[in-house]
């Protein structure tokens, strides 16, 4: 008995190679950026405890091994989605040609839900909008008048930023439709991740369908709280 | 049920050849309820060969639920609109009087249109060469019971093992995907005993000759499972996942 003669691209390479390790990869750095807007929307919440708690945390944040934290972090993020985008466009353009010529009366679907239909649409108004709030909230590029102002200990004001800019109904429209398109987005991945790491197997199935929804309408609710808040007056200046 | 005479308009999928156009073209008949869909197509064609017309083309062997020929989507779901039932199987009793129905051929890349609704399957055939087997030693025939294997292995690996290759889960898949298949031949064999020696080199094997073959990619959407006649759980899938994970990550040598 001999075993079959194997493919010639093995380990990490032969894995990025193929539609499953190009999901996997998918998989993987979709872990890290999920991984890190839960926890950007649990510590910005405190907003809700005020000036003192919200500029003490940015500004230990920023201070962290020196200050090369955040940069080390920022780095990792940014490979992170540049990984996540090339695999998407790779598997995407991959997945149309697999398909050239369409149903001609149509497919019904039965299984398909909104999310996992325009995975494509809000992972773009995602990233559009991430760009928008890295300018907004990080560059000072959008609104420089509300960036530039420090606290009474001499920190940036992170809090009187957010909630001066939260202040403009345009501002609060924006973060809560890109919030809703990341929801979305979240709702179908986060489940997909779990199917595509293997995970998604035997009596865990109904929990690991359920966490993709859970975790988008949490992010979801915890984003859209700060800027509602603030613009329905129960956060203010 | 009712054994009147239903009247039906068919909208059917009509190409010449693999580099033809194709496009719908309308046909009435007549049907009984009765009749598997296959016999209406058959009537149908009967008609047309009366008037000197070209038959519809469309692919059929068994027509007891098993061989896995019958491809076709009626009103756009592969196998028509009842759960875990091939074409054959599908009697005109599932219509009303007076329905327009829809059938077209599997749309895919990795299976072209021979003609009308008969598409070339034979990339599942190449996919099954690559490594969906076992290796046997020849020689006396060994006793039935020689190798042990547990009823719960037993039965999932049978489950895995329903799978006739139809390519309904390529049909329904928004990216004409083949992942449930694959994983079904390897989420069976990897299942035995006899499907330990070559598991990591039979997983490794599959999912390139898949990918070389033109197959999308999974998005999780589920469409394969559903559509799929044998009731393959999309947990295949999730099996295959593993399964091809661990082969790269482990150095693929069996």
């Amino acid at each position: 008995m001999s075993a079959p003669s194997q493919p010639a691209q093995r380990g990490i390479s032969g894995l990025m190679n193929s539609t499953i390790g190009a999901k996997i990869a998918m998989a993987l750095t979709g872990f890290v950026l999920v991984g890190f807007v839960v926890q950007h929307m649990v510590f910005n919440l405190q907003l809700f405890a005020g000036p003192e708690a919200l500029n003490a945390y940015a500004y230990n944040l920023k201070g962290l091994l020196g200050g090369n934290f955040v940069w080390m972090g920022r780095a990792f993020l940014l490979a992170c989605i540049v990984l996540h985008i090339m695999a998407a466009m790779r598997l995407s353009a991959r997945n149309r040609a697999a398909r050239p010529n369409r149903y001609a009366a149509g497919l019904k679907t039965q299984t398909t839900s909104y999310a996992a239909k325009f995975m494509l649409g809000t992972g773009i108004v995602t990233l559009l909008f991430l760009v928008y709030h890295i300018l907004h909230f990080t560059g000072g590029v959008i609104e420089p008048d509300n960036f530039h102002i420090l606290d009474s200990e001499g920190r940036h004001d992170v809090w009187r930023m957010v909630v001066t800019s939260f202040k403009n109904p345009v501002v609060v429209v924006t973060y809560v439709v890109a919030n809703i398109a990341l929801a979305f987005h979240l709702s179908h991945s986060v489940t997909s991740m779990f199917a595509t790491l293997g995970l998604q197997s035997g009596s865990y199935r109904p929990l690991i369908a359920k966490i993709g929804p859970a975790v988008a309408t949490i992010v979801l609710l915890g984003n859209i709280a700060m800027a509602v808040s603030v613009i329905a007056g129960l956060i203010h200046i | 049920m009712s054994d009147e005479t239903m009247r039906i308009t068919l909208h059917v999928w009509r190409q010449k050849g693999p580099n033809d156009r194709g496009s719908l073209q309308s046909y009435k008949t007549e049907a009984n309820p009765h009749m598997s869909f296959l016999e209406m197509l058959d009537v149908l064609n009967e008609q047309l060969l009366s008037k000197n017309e070209d038959p519809i083309a469309f692919d059929h062997d068994c027509r007891e639920g098993i061989c896995g020929m019958c491809s076709m989507v009626i009103n756009g779901r592969p196998h028509g609109p009842r759960n875990a039932t091939t074409t054959c199987q599908l009697h005109m009793r599932s219509f009303k009087d007076g329905d327009e129905i829809y059938i077209e051929p599997w749309q895919a890349k990795a299976f072209p249109i021979i003609k009308d609704l008969m598409v070339d399957r034979s990339a599942f055939d190449r996919v099954i060469a690559s490594g969906g087997y076992i290796s046997v030693g020849t020689g006396g025939a060994p006793d039935a019971n020689a190798i042990p294997i547990g009823k719960k292995q037993a039965d999932e690996a049978f489950d895995y093992a329903a799978c006739i290759g139809c390519g309904a889960c390529v049909a329904a898949c928004p990216n004409a995907s083949a992942m449930l298949f694959v994983g079904a031949k390897v989420a069976h064999l990897s299942k035995f005993p006899q499907g330990q020696v070559e598991r990591k080199g039979r997983a490794l094997n599959m999912v390139a000759a898949m990918d070389t073959e033109g197959f999308g990619a999974c998005t999780n959407h589920g469409e394969c499972a559903s559509a799929c006649p044998k009731e393959i759980p999309l947990e295949a899938i999730m099996v295959l996942n593993r399964e091809y994970a661990r082969a790269q990550l482990s150095g693929g040598e069996d």
